[in-house]
């Protein structure tokens, strides 16, 4: 380790010619402006195929000061992070010249938290309810409910839900906790004798998420008062078999409320434990206390050792409540499938071969990964991979590739478009990854108006191909401007593209989304050629 | 005279069914469907029809004989005749029937009593008899008479109360007097002229002395005054009258028992609605009884308590909500009843088989279609519910403040069924009420968030249960450094924790010397609350390291005399604040000698003989160097561990293969210290067998294996995993152990099986032999409550589970009239028990104190005898 970071240190120099320098500058609250002493700020010097990536870094003081030394030439990306948290870091581009940079300083925006009560139809607290933070964001091509954190309700009903971003719009629901199943719920068969219980509930105090209101902190603020009356339905039940491939028996399931669900956003996943039991030796189950909605039920047949192997067989299905029991289902688990995959070139190939590999990761959308679970795979360009033993499930598909010149041009299942879609498994399709080898960069300047660079500006490129507000969230790509107003693109499809520089904070939210979809016309078109290199300059605009 | 004699067997006979009949009929009917007086005028109607029916059965009044029903059918003749039923439809479209292969059974009725000699002598006894009963009537009529006119009057404000009472039971009589004497045992009202209301001397005694309370005494005066009020004296005379002059009949005897019982429920009645305390009068009838013992009912007179099956039939239904329990008349129902009465004695004084009409029915059913429903041999109230089910009500309060708790969630497992037979919620009032509970035996569960589950066993139908929650103890406050700042819950370096503040719950468990630590919370802006302590006793500690005060664990108010918090039920100890103190902090390095280059090692520094947590954590550099920084002065034990492999939230883990351990204790004092060799050494081992509490082979429902795991007495700041199984068969080593105490836990036992006192084993000696790890069966407690003078089901035996890992759970057990109790399928352990009061009204809490509750130890096993003493009521009756 240690001889590679030198390595990696003496190749910098090499490279560079320069001699190595810092990077400095203070830490504040955006709004307070006060000094913020114990933030960690790092950056990493960058990998190379010989070397790995050395760590550096520096806490900030008590007036909220850092250093950070030793740099050789290059750019950097340098993160802060909040000591209480570990999501949202604050990050800048950086290029280094061989000279000590200083007043490189963070304006910090700190998260703010909502608190609030929930209380029964009798106005009494309830304890023991998960209360989450949704977020209602694109992702994959539609719209949905996304779980962005969650706090329990405690002896007197109060939660705290911290770590909410500021100007971003989050719903609150409120939950019965999650608990233990049993194969076979005691709840009385006949529906008249059972008692009422509560259902997902909004915030403010709306069964259904249509008719929820957003909460939009400023930064730093604490949101109280944010209670939340829980709403009961009658309870229904569900009974059914599972069956496995083998003989009958005993299967792990778990069940749970969907949009939102457990999974993945796209800016990061949250998986909560959800109500989970084992069937009866033949595969029987019967779960009670759900109220109307959609739910997920997830069914595995463990293998020996779940740490190395995956489930044996697996099955995921959506089942609806409407206002009775459903009676004698049978879901049918099934053992993993062997996906088959190709690289191929999008038209001729390129003259000179490629010796650089990418990879491939499948990316499960409403679960986490399971002990001994592998959706990697590997491949030359062009060239075939197999993820041997693949679960029938959702997946997002994600493709590595960090070769210059060289883009991902499109990713298909069957006849079927996965690259901005998920990946419903189940046909014995292939997966092929189209590679372009035509690509090219855009090279964006970013100037004021008296000609000075701006650096730390969100740069937006929007291919004119994105025909609403879905495409556009999945196809938009995004950058920073260094402390020189200078941002490179990585290697696009040639093609023309919507250019943009702004200070505004924006998400995945549909409001942030909708103001860059109405403000397009106003971007600065480019047309990449191909091969071709566009250098754009811009001022900063207002998105709105 | 033979003549006079079957008529009346042969009416006594019938009698007998038709008072069946009528009994059955209002033993099924709901009983919210007629009221005590209604029935009360049911059983005059019968015992008139008892007196007439034999009259029917002379010669004269014999009914014809039955013509004959032509039934054509069209398969198959047949020349059987039936009687003539003249509520059968008309024959309509018949379908073919199979022959009816047993001919119809004759029974030999009615019985002809042959003109023997024996029956001469029996009219004279019976003749003699009612001669002597009338006589006795007159005798105890003037008797009574007599005790009247000696009874001193009382004081004139008790005798306005009397006048009260028949004005609040209404009807047409005014005057009534009310006096004492003690020549009767009971109260009585007499009458028919000069109403009085006379009460035992030794009443008016018990209400100055407080014995009985007015309100009791208004409770027996309504009573009476009732019977005034309904004219019982005039029919109670023609009802003794009547008894004596037959004498001999069965059925009027029995007819004129119901009459009897129906009275006195008529007058609680009136008692019920005019106090509207069922609960309370059922207790005052029980002390009546206790105060005047249990008399024969006084032929010419009513009293308030009679015999005692009566009595228990009166408080069973006095406690029965479901009932109706209104003191009018209810004529249109009374009217449905008769004409059924009537019409069943219309076919007993006209048809030769009535009461056998099965194969009327039978046939009918074959050939004719469905039969009316007054044919069938059914009676039941016109909502019909099944036969056995019954409405159950009750209450759950909190224990502490006796507040009524809403949204408590009750289930009721009944024996053998999947399915729970009710699963119920409190209303605002805190009461439930199941409906259609059928009879028989349930296990109850009672939850609430906050409160500690509470389950036990009830019998349906039964007295409604009073329930209590215990509420858990709340700990709350802040922790802060030494500049009044609320300590960070952690402090991340890009996922990393570096820093971290903890309060630690740690408990004092029964029959234990050490504090066991419980669970940990995190103190979000500073601030922290437990709110989930079962009672039980609890010390309190903060444990932080990587903060601008360094790192150090302190026990509320100080590690000296950490304070006890004690929790009976709803505690809230607010205001537990801890701050942290720079001090004198200083270094602590030195270095490891590494068994292998490039090996970690974890260290913790703990406080002697405060186990559960270390105060400062670290891990070595490559060189085996290590440091602690800002460490208080003090004494410590420094732990050495390794190598590891990994770490969890809150410890490192070890990695698989061999380990090494060292320790050392060392002396911080004010200064660092510097330049410490720790010396290492292999891991220690010792084996393990599983041992059944008086055998070597598993008890049953213990299995023959069970999974070993360790928990640390030592803070050593690391997970150690342990995959060891041990078993009955042969001691298993358990190795890789560093030279420290620990206590030794099995698992995977299943359901029905427990482990009795995990055992310590020190490895910083050598240890002889295997440790026996004991398992046993469920254990469980019988046993007997005391309660003197009360009654032992006036009080409910509350057992808290202890030391359980939950130490969240509460069984209740309602004695029997003998005091007997038992738990059953308890996990071996200490539990604490109590016999508080379970009346409804009682404000006394069921976990008073946890200190002053008895102790049990339950090994498992065979089950544990318990003699209980019950508190002695601080107001009378509870």
């Amino acid at each position: 380790m240690r001889v590679s970071a030198l390595l990696s240190i003496l190749a910098g120099i090499a490279i560079a010619q320069a001699p190595n320098a810092s990077i400095s500058g203070v830490v504040r609250d955006s709004v307070t402006r006060q000094p913020l002493a114990n933030y960690a700020v790092t950056t990493d010097v960058n990998a190379t195929k010989d070397a790995a990536a050395r760590d550096v870094k520096s806490i900030t003081d008590d007036q909220g000061h850092y250093t950070l030394s030793d740099l050789p030439s290059g750019a950097y990306r340098i993160e802060v992070n909040n000591p209480q948290s570990f999501d949202h870091p604050l990050q800048r581009q950086i290029t280094l010249a061989g000279h000590d940079l200083e007043g490189v300083d963070f304006s910090f925006v700190m998260e703010g938290s909502i608190s609030g009560k929930v209380l029964d139809e009798n106005k009494e607290p309830v304890p023991g309810m998960r209360v989450y933070l949704v977020s209602r964001q694109y992702y994959l091509g539609t719209l949905g409910y996304f779980l962005k954190g969650a706090s329990h309700t405690n002896d007197r009903g109060e939660y705290t839900l911290s770590h909410a971003l500021a100007g971003h719009a989050y719903f609150i629901m409120a939950e019965k906790n999650a608990r233990k199943l049993a194969a076979h719920s005691d709840v009385p068969l006949n529906p008249k004798l059972r008692r009422r219980v509560p259902m997902r509930t909004w915030y403010p105090n709306v069964p259904a998420k249509e008719g929820a209101a957003a909460v939009i902190l400023s930064p730093g603020e604490r949101r109280e008062g944010i209670d939340i009356q829980v709403k009961k339905s009658p309870s229904y039940c569900i009974q059914g078999t599972l069956v496995t491939p083998h003989a009958a028996a005993a299967l792990n399931f778990s069940i749970e409320g969907q949009q939102p669900s457990s999974g993945s956003s796209g800016d990061g996943g949250m998986y909560v434990m959800k109500p989970f039991g084992t069937t009866s030796e033949d595969g029987e189950f019967r779960i009670c206390d759900l109220t109307p909605g959609s739910y997920r039920m997830t069914a595995s047949e463990e293998a020996a050792n779940p740490n190395e192997h995956q489930p044996l067989s697996y099955i995921a299905a959506t089942i609806a409540i409407a206002d009775r029991d459903l009676s004698n289902l049978k879901f049918a688990a099934t053992p993993g499938i062997p996906l088959n995959g190709e690289v191929v070139w999008d038209g001729e190939p390129p003259q000179t071969p490629v010796s650089a590999s990418l990879s491939v990761w499948l990316q499960p959308l409403l679960r986490s990964g399971m002990g001994g679970e592998e959706t990697n795979a590997k491949s030359s360009i062009p060239g075939t991979f197999t993820v041997p033993d693949l679960l029938m499930d959702e997946y997002a598909v994600h493709v590595f590739l960090k070769v210059p010149g060289l883009y991902v041009k499109d990713v298909t299942y069957g006849a079927k478009s996965v690259s901005y879609a998920p990946l419903q498994v189940g046909s014995d399709a292939e997966l092929r990854v189209i590679i372009g080898h035509d690509g090219g960069t855009v090279r964006v300047g970013v100037a004021d108006k008296d000609g000075n660079p701006v650096g730390d500006m969100r740069v937006l490129l929007v291919p004119v191909e994105a025909g609403s507000e879905a495409a556009l969230q999945s196809m938009l790509i995004t950058g920073t401007t260094d402390q020189l107003g200078n941002y490179t693109s990585r290697t696009l499809a040639p093609g023309k593209y919507y250019v943009a520089a702004s200070s505004d904070y924006f998400d995945a939210t549909p409001e942030s989304i909708g103001k860059i979809w109405q403000s397009r016309s106003r971007f600065q078109e480019v047309d990449l050629a191909a091969k071709g290199s566009s250098q754009v300059s811009l001022e900063p605009m207002k998105i709105d | 005279m033979n003549a006079v004699a079957s008529a009346l067997l042969n009416g006594a006979i019938l009698s007998a069914f038709l008072a069946a009949a009528v009994w059955l009929c209002l033993r099924l009917a709901p009983r919210h469907f007629l009221n005590a007086a209604t029935r009360h005028m049911v059983w005059w109607m019968v015992l008139g029809i008892t007196i007439a029916l034999p009259v029917f059965q002379l010669p004269v009044h014999r009914a014809r004989p039955a013509k004959p029903v032509q039934v054509r059918l069209p398969a198959v003749e047949t020349t059987q005749t039936i009687p003539r039923i003249s509520a059968l439809p008309a024959p309509r479209e018949v379908k073919p029937a199979r022959p009816i292969a047993t001919p119809l059974p004759r029974l030999p009725f009615p019985i002809e009593v042959p003109a023997t000699g024996w029956l001469q002598p029996i009219l004279w006894i019976w003749v003699t008899a009612s001669a002597l009963l009338l006589v006795r009537l007159l005798i105890d009529y003037a008797a009574l008479n007599r005790r009247k006119r000696r009874a001193k009057d009382v004081p004139p404000p008790l005798a306005a109360r009397a006048v009260n009472w028949l004005k609040i039971c209404g009807g047409k009589r005014k005057c009534v007097r009310l006096a004492a004497t003690d020549e009767i045992d009971v109260p009585v009202a007499v009458g028919p002229r000069n109403l009085s209301i006379l009460i035992p001397a030794r009443i008016m005694v018990a209400l100055e002395s407080g014995g009985i309370s007015d309100d009791a005494l208004d409770q027996i005066g309504l009573h009476e005054a009732a019977h005034l009020a309904r004219y019982d004296d005039y029919g109670l005379l023609l009802e003794r009258v009547i008894e004596a002059l037959f004498a001999l009949h069965p059925v009027v005897r029995w007819i004129t028992r119901q009459i009897d019982l129906e009275r006195e429920i008529a007058c609680d009645d009136f008692v019920v609605q005019a106090t509207l305390r069922p609960r309370s009068y059922a207790g005052c009838l029980a002390n009546m009884v206790e105060l005047c013992g249990v008399v024969r009912p006084a032929l010419g007179a009513a009293p308030v308590a009679d015999d005692l099956s009566h009595l228990t039939r009166r408080v069973e239904l006095l406690l029965d909500t479901t009932r109706r329990t209104g003191t009018r008349l209810l004529k249109a129902r009374l009217t449905v009843v008769i004409a059924i009465v009537v019409a069943l004695a219309c076919l007993a004084g006209k048809t030769r088989l009535v009461a056998f009409a099965s194969p009327v029915v039978q046939y009918a059913q074959q050939h004719l279609g469905p039969l009316p429903a007054l044919m069938l041999p059914r009676f039941a109230a016109p909502q019909q519910e099944p036969a056995s089910a019954q409405e159950l009500e009750g209450t759950v309060v909190e224990d502490s403040s006796g507040g009524a708790l809403v949204g408590a969630e009750l289930r009721f497992h009944g024996a053998g069924m999947r399915e729970l037979a009710a699963d119920l919620e409190t209303d605002r009032e805190g009461r439930f009420r199941a409906p259609d509970l059928p009879a028989g035996e349930y296990s109850v569960d009672v939850s609430k968030p906050n409160y500690i589950t509470t389950s036990f066993r009830l019998h349906v139908p039964g007295v409604a249960p009073a329930v209590r929650l215990i509420r858990y103890g709340v700990i709350e406050g802040e922790a802060t450094d030494s500049g009044g700042r609320p300590l960070p819950a952690r402090i991340l370096d890009q996922g990393v924790m570096l820093g971290m503040a903890r309060i630690s719950v740690l408990v004092k468990k029964p029959g234990r010397e050490e504090f066991q630590f419980l669970r940990q919370t995190t103190p979000e802006d500073g601030r922290y609350r437990i709110f989930d302590l079962a009672p039980g006793n609890y010390a309190l500690a903060l444990w932080y390291y990587g903060l601008k005060d360094g790192m150090g664990m302190q026990f509320y108010p100080d590690n000296t005399h950490p304070r006890l918090f004690t929790v009976s039920g709803g505690e809230e100890y607010r205001d537990i604040n801890f701050s942290t103190t720079p001090g004198l902090a200083s270094r602590v390095s030195g270095k490891i000698d590494l068994p292998k280059p490039e090996m970690q090692f974890a260290l913790a520094l703990g406080i002697p003989d405060q186990p559960m947590l270390p105060i400062a954590r670290t891990v070595t550099e490559k060189d085996g160097s290590f440091q602690f920084e800002k460490v208080p002065s003090g004494s410590y034990d420094l732990f050495v561990a390794g190598p590891t492999g990994g770490y969890t939230g809150t410890e490192e883990i070890l990695a698989p293969g061999e380990s090494f351990y060292g320790r050392a204790r060392i002396q911080v004092a004010g200064q660092n210290v510097e330049g410490l060799t720790v010396a290492i050494s292999a891991a220690r081992s010792f084996s393990v067998v599983l041992r059944s509490h008086n055998s070597e082979s598993p008890e049953p429902g213990c299995p023959q294996s069970a999974a070993i795991s360790l928990t640390p007495l030592e803070p050593w700041g690391i997970f150690f995993p342990t995959n060891t199984r041990a078993s009955f068969a042969a001691a298993q080593v358990v190795p890789n152990l560093p030279p420290g105490r620990f206590r030794v836990f099995a698992g995977e036992l299943g359901s029905g099986c427990y482990q009795l006192n995990p055992p310590v084993v020190d490895l910083s000696s050598d240890i002889a032999g295997p440790v026996a790890v004991e398992l046993a069966a469920a254990g469980s407690i019988h046993g007997v409550l005391h309660a003197g003078s009360a009654r032992p089901s006036e009080f409910a035996v509350v057992l808290l589970d202890a030391e359980g890992d939950t130490g969240a759970e509460a069984q209740i057990a309602f004695p029997d009239a003998e005091g007997r109790f038992r738990f059953e399928g308890l996990r071996p352990g200490r539990y604490r028990i109590a016999a508080p009061p379970a009346a409804e009204k009682s404000s006394r809490r069921w976990v008073a104190d946890v200190a002053h509750m008895l102790e049990v130890n339950v090994p498992g096993g065979k089950p544990v005898d318990v003699e209980l003493a019950a508190p002695v009521p601080a107001g009378g009756h509870p």
